[in-house]
C-alpha cells in the first residue's frame, strides 16, 4: 500500500469518539479525530467562533480552563445558539435537518460533542434491554459491557448525586407512592435512586446547615472559584451547584480545564487521548464522503475520508488503514448514504429517540416549607438532573432543573397537542396539558421557583419506518440533507403515558398542586440505533458491507437501551470497539479491557 | 446570532407588515398583563413589547437555519386568499411573497412565517372563529394577523398545529417545512427567549467575544427575570443536603442530615451527610416481562406523530384545518386566557 496518513481516522469528536480514540492512542496507533464543531477552551483557538484559528491540537497544554470559562458563560440564549449542531461561525445558523411536523433533533456542535450540553447523567443500560429484548445479536449481551462500564465510570468519575431541596421533594413524592430505593448498577426493578452522574460531587462547604430545630442555615460566602484561581474567596472544588449542565457547566470558574466538575468526553476523555501522544484532533471539518478501495474484490475496503473546513470550504482527505464513524446517530447514516456505499436495508432504519415528554409539578410555598424547609424548590440549584425514577420495559423519569428560559421552553413553549385551550384534561391525572402562552404563562412562569419539571424518557423500540433518509436535491454545502422520520407504536405512546401518569402521581404525593403536561412533540435528545449492531455493523462495529469501516457512536446501540440515559452504553460500547480495532487490523491489543 | 450588520440589513429589508406581525406575535405569547400587576405585584405588568424583543425575534427567524454555499434561491410564501366575512371585515391575504434569497448566508423565513400567520387569522374570521372584531389598528401596517385581538391570535396559531403546508422553496427544488413549525417557532422561540438572559446585552449582535452583558437595565433586574425570580446567572449555591440513602442501602453513609417516616416497603429513608456507592449487583433478567404492545404498529389514528404524511399546499391546511373544529375550542379558550366562565 502506498503512504497512509494516520492508522486510524475517527468521524466525530463527540460523546463517543474521543473514547475511541484515546483507547487506540493508548494502544500506540496514529489517530486523526475529525470534528465539525469548533474546539472550545484551547489556547489554538481563542476566539472558536469568531475566527478559523489554527488547523490541529494534540498537545494537551493547549487545553485552558480560563478560555472554557470566557466561552462557556452559562447564559442560556447566548450557549443555545453556540452548541447546537451548527457551524462554528457565530453569524451563521445551525445545520438544517427535517424532523416531522414540529419535532427537532438536538444535538450539540464541537469536541465534545452533545455531552457539552448534556446533564451528565451516566446510568447503565436495563440489563433486559440488551439481554432480553429481541434488538441485540445473540451472541452479544450485557456481560459483555460490563468491564467498559466499569472503566469508564472510573474515567470519569461517576458517583451517586448530591441532594438539593428539588431532589428532596422528589424523593419524598417516590416513597410517598411506594416505590422503594435502588442502590444497583444493573437495574431489573422499579424504583428510584440518585442519579449516577459523570459529575464530581460538591464542595463539604456549600452545605446547607440543619440546625436541631429544623431551620436551615446558608452560610457559605464564597465565590465559587477553584483553589487555583487567585481571586478565589473561600474556593471551592468539585461541583458548584448551579444548573448550568444544559449551558456547559465550566464550573468551578478558574479550575484547570481537566478539573471542572462536568465530566464531558472534552474535559474526562479528551485530555486523556491527547496525553497518549498519538492523537491529533481537527476541528471545523465537516466529512462529507468515505473513501473506499473496491478493487480488491468482495466487500470494498474504508480507506479514508474526503472532509471540507466550515471556515474556508476547502476539501481535503486523508488516508487510514481503519475508518471509524462516530459523527452521532444522524450524521453517521447520513454520511454512509451520501458516501454511495452498499446498500444495506438498515443504514439509518430502526431509530429511536426516548420518545420524550415534560411533566411539571407546582407548589404552594407553605408546603415547600413543610417539606424542604423553604418555600421554593429552586430548580436552579443543585445538578440539573440529579434524581431519576426507572421502569424497566418502560423507560423512566429524571427530575430537571434548569433556568428560566430553558424552563419556560421544556414546560411550556411547545406540544403535540396545541395550546392548553384546545385540550380539555377533565378525565387526565394532570391538570393542564399542551403549550401555554399569554396571561396564563406569566402566571406560571412567575412560580419558577416553585416548580419542579420532570423529563419522561420513554424506552421507544426501534420500528424500521423511524430513521435517517437523503433526497437527492435537498442539500445543504455537505451534501443531501438528514431527513429524519419518527412515528411512535402503540406500545410506544402507551409507555409514555404510563411515565407521565407515574410523573404526575409522585409529583402530587410530593404536595404539588398544580401538574401539567407538555405533551412535547417528538423531540430527539437522546438519538441511538440508526446503525444497529447486527444489521449493519457486527459484534465488532464493523460494517457488514464495507471492511475497515467501524462505528462508534450511539447509532451502533441496537436499541434505545431500555430509557437509560445513553451515554454510558455508547461510551463503554465505543471503547470496546477501540480494542476490536486493534485487534483485528492492527495485532496491538495488550491488556484488554474485556474478552473479545 | 446574526451580527450587527446583517441584522441591521434584515431589519431595513423587512417590510413593515411582517414587522408588525412579530410584534404581534410577541404581544399574544408574552402581554402587559395590568390584571396580573394586582395579584403579584406591579413587576408582573410589562410584557415582551416593552423590552422591544419583536425585532430580535424576527432577525432570529432568519438567522436560525445555515445555508452557506447554497445555489442563489427564492423563499416563497404560497399564500392567497380572499376573504370576506359577512359583516365582520373583509380580509385580503393577496401577497405572494418572493424573497431573493441570499445565498451566502442563512435561509430567510420572516417573511413567509408573517404570511403563514396572516393565512391562519385569515381562516379564523372565515370560520368565524374569533371573539372579537379585528382592528387593522392595532399595530401600524398591520396584517390580518396583527388586527386579531391577542386571544384570537393565539387561536389562529393553533389551526396550523399539526397541518402540514409547504411553505419554502429551497435549494435543489421543493423543501417542505412544516405549518405546524411556526407556532411552535413562534410561541417556543419567543417564551424561551423571553425568559431568557436577553435583555441584559448591550448589543446581542455583537460577536460573542465583545458582547456587553449586565444583569440590570437602568438599575432594574431583568424584567423577565423579575418576574420569575429567577436569581440571575449563579456561579454557584449553597444548596448542598447530602446524599439519599436508607441504613440497609449502599447509598448514603455516616451522619444523618434528615431522616423520613418512609412510606416504601423498604427501611425509611435519611439525607446522609456521606454519599456512599451504587453496588455492581449481580442481575437476572429472568423474570422480565413486557408491559406493553412489542407490535411496533403507530395506532389506527395514527397517533400524536403522523409522520410522513403527504405534503400539502395551505388550501388543504386550511380545509383541514375546517374539519378538525373542536366545538369546545372556543369555550376553553375563554375560560383558559380570559379566566371567564363559560356555562357550557
Amino acid at each position: 500500500m502506498s503512504h497512509v496518513d494516520h492508522d486510524v481516522v475517527i468521524v466525530g469528536a463527540g460523546g463517543d469518539g474521543p473514547v475511541a480514540a484515546w483507547r487506540l492512542g493508548h494502544l500506540g496507533l496514529d489517530v486523526l479525530l475529525l470534528e465539525a464543531g469548533p474546539f472550545y477552551g484551547n489556547e489554538k483557538w481563542e476566539k472558536p467562533t469568531e475566527e478559523p484559528g489554527a488547523e490541529t491540537s494534540s498537545d494537551p497544554a493547549d487545553l485552558s480552563g480560563a478560555l472554557l470559562d470566557e466561552q462557556f458563560t452559562t447564559r442560556e440564549l447566548e450557549m443555545i445558539f453556540k452548541l447546537i449542531f451548527g457551524p462554528a461561525d457565530h453569524e451563521r445558523g445551525f445545520w438544517l435537518r427535517k424532523f416531522p411536523q414540529s419535532g427537532i433533533t438536538i444535538q450539540a456542535a464541537g469536541v465534545g460533542g452533545t455531552t457539552l450540553i448534556y446533564t451528565g447523567n451516566h446510568p447503565r443500560a436495563y440489563p433486559a434491554a440488551i439481554d432480553e429484548q429481541p434488538h441485540w445479536p445473540d451472541t452479544f449481551s450485557y456481560e459483555d459491557l460490563l468491564p467498559y462500564y466499569r472503566r469508564m465510570e472510573d474515567l470519569l468519575d461517576v458517583q451517586p448525586a448530591p441532594v438539593t431541596a428539588k431532589e428532596e421533594l422528589f424523593f419524598q413524592g417516590a416513597e410517598a407512592q411506594g416505590y422503594d430505593l435502588i442502590d444497583d448498577k444493573n437495574v431489573t426493578d422499579v424504583g428510584y435512586r440518585p442519579q449516577p452522574n459523570a459529575i464530581r460531587g460538591p464542595d463539604e462547604k456549600l452545605r446547607v446547615e440543619r440546625r436541631g430545630d429544623g431551620q436551615l442555615a446558608e452560610t457559605y460566602d464564597g465565590n465559587y472559584r477553584h483553589p487555583s484561581d487567585p481571586d478565589a474567596v473561600d474556593p471551592v472544588e468539585g461541583h458548584t451547584l448551579a444548573t448550568t449542565e444544559i449551558t456547559g457547566n465550566p464550573h468551578p470558574l478558574g479550575a484547570p480545564y481537566e478539573e471542572k466538575a462536568k465530566r464531558t468526553s472534552a474535559i474526562g476523555v479528551v485530555p486523556k487521548a491527547m496525553e497518549t501522544g498519538n492523537v491529533t484532533i481537527r476541528p471545523n471539518a465537516f466529512v462529507t464522503d468515505v473513501l473506499v478501495d473496491r478493487s480488491l474484490g468482495g466487500n470494498p475496503e474504508a480507506t479514508g475520508v474526503e472532509y471540507r473546513d466550515t471556515w474556508s470550504g476547502d476539501k481535503e482527505s486523508v488516508s487510514a488503514e481503519a475508518v471509524v464513524l462516530a459523527a452521532g446517530t444522524i450524521e453517521t447514516p447520513r454520511l454512509w448514504l451520501n458516501s454511495g456505499l452498499p446498500r444495506n436495508d438498515w443504514v439509518g432504519k430502526g431509530m429511536t429517540i426516548h420518545f420524550g415528554d415534560n411533566v411539571m409539578g407546582f407548589w404552594e410555598e407553605d408546603v415547600l416549607e413543610e417539606r424542604v424547609g423553604k418555600p421554593t424548590a429552586d430548580p436552579q440549584e443543585g445538578q440539573t438532573i440529579a434524581a431519576r425514577f426507572d421502569y424497566p420495559g418502560v423507560g423512566m423519569l429524571q427530575t430537571t432543573g434548569s433556568y428560566a428560559g430553558v424552563a419556560a421552553l421544556l414546560g411550556f413553549g411547545a406540544s403535540a397537542s396545541g395550546f392548553t385551550f384546545t385540550n380539555d384534561p377533565t378525565e387526565a391525572p394532570w391538570d393542564t396539558i399542551g403549550r401555554l402562552a399569554g396571561p396564563k404563562l406569566k402566571r406560571f412562569l412567575s412560580r419558577y421557583r416553585e416548580a419542579l419539571p420532570v423529563l419522561v424518557v420513554t424506552d421507544d423500540r426501534p420500528h424500521e419506518r423511524n430513521g435517517v433518509s437523503v433526497a437527492p436535491g435537498i442539500e445543504d454545502e455537505h451534501g443531501p440533507i438528514p431527513q429524519v422520520n419518527y412515528v411512535p407504536s402503540t406500545g410506544d405512546i402507551q409507555r409514555r403515558d404510563e411515565l407521565a401518569e407515574t410523573a404526575t402521581e409522585i409529583l402530587k404525593d410530593a404536595g404539588a398542586d398544580h401538574v401539567h403536561r407538555s405533551d412535547s412533540p417528538a423531540t430527539a435528545i437522546h438519538i441511538h440505533s440508526t446503525m444497529a449492531m447486527g444489521k449493519v455493523v457486527d459484534t465488532a462495529c464493523e460494517a457488514y458491507d464495507v471492511d475497515r469501516l467501524f462505528v462508534a457512536d450511539h447509532s451502533a446501540l441496537a436499541n434505545g437501551v431500555g430509557g437509560p440515559n445513553p451515554t454510558n452504553t455508547g461510551q463503554s460500547l465505543a471503547l470496546r470497539t477501540a480494542e476490536r480495532i486493534a485487534d483485528r487490523y492492527f495485532d496491538c491489543l495488550s491488556d484488554p479491557i474485556g474478552s473479545s | 446570532m446574526p451580527s450587527s450588520a446583517s441584522a441591521a440589513d434584515t431589519a431595513e429589508e423587512t417590510d413593515p407588515t411582517t414587522r408588525a406581525t412579530y410584534r404581534a406575535v410577541l404581544d399574544a405569547v408574552v402581554p402587559a398583563t395590568p390584571e396580573l400587576a394586582d395579584d403579584l405585584g406591579p413587576e408582573h405588568e410589562p410584557g415582551g413589547l416593552d423590552i422591544g424583543m419583536a425585532e430580535y425575534l424576527l432577525a432570529v427567524t432568519n438567522s436560525i437555519f445555515s445555508m452557506y454555499d447554497a445555489p442563489r434561491f427564492v423563499v416563497e410564501a404560497t399564500v392567497h386568499q380572499e376573504v370576506d366575512v359577512a359583516g365582520k371585515a373583509e380580509v385580503k391575504v393577496h401577497q405572494e411573497v418572493a424573497t431573493e434569497q441570499d445565498p451566502e448566508f442563512n435561509a430567510r423565513l420572516a417573511e413567509t412565517v408573517a404570511k403563514i400567520c396572516d393565512a391562519a387569522a385569515a381562516e379564523l374570521l372565515a370560520r368565524g372563529d374569533n371573539e372579537d372584531q379585528p382592528d387593522p389598528t392595532r399595530f401600524d401596517a398591520g396584517g390580518t394577523f396583527a388586527s386579531l385581538s391577542r386571544p384570537d391570535r393565539l387561536r389562529a396559531l393553533s389551526l396550523l398545529d399539526d397541518r402540514e403546508v409547504e411553505t419554502t422553496r429551497l435549494p435543489g427544488g421543493a423543501r417542505e417545512s412544516t405549518a405546524a413549525l411556526v407556532p411552535q417557532l413562534l410561541v417556543a422561540f419567543t417564551e424561551g427567549i423571553y425568559y431568557s438572559e436577553w435583555e441584559g446585552y448591550d448589543d446581542i449582535r455583537q460577536p460573542p467575544s465583545e458582547r456587553e452583558f449586565g444583569a440590570t437595565v437602568d438599575g432594574e433586574r431583568l424584567q423577565s427575570w423579575r418576574q420569575t425570580d429567577f436569581p440571575g446567572i449563579i456561579a454557584g449555591s449553597n444548596s448542598f443536603r447530602g446524599y439519599w440513602g436508607t441504613p440497609d442501602a449502599s447509598l448514603g453513609e455516616g451522619r444523618i442530615w434528615k431522616a423520613f417516616a418512609g412510606d416504601g416497603d423498604g427501611a425509611p429513608p435519611r439525607i446522609y451527610y456521606d454519599q456512599g456507592e451504587f453496588t455492581d449487583n449481580d442481575y437476572d433478567t429472568g423474570g422480565y416481562e413486557e408491559p406493553f404492545d412489542t407490535s411496533g404498529d403507530p395506532p389506527e389514528d395514527g397517533g400524536p406523530v403522523s409522520g410522513e404524511a403527504g405534503v400539502k399546499r395551505p388550501e388543504d391546511a386550511v380545509e383541514d384545518a375546517r374539519e378538525g373544529v373542536d366545538d369546545d375550542l372556543l369555550d376553553r379558550a375563554r375560560t383558559d386566557l380570559l379566566g371567564q366562565e363559560v356555562q357550557r
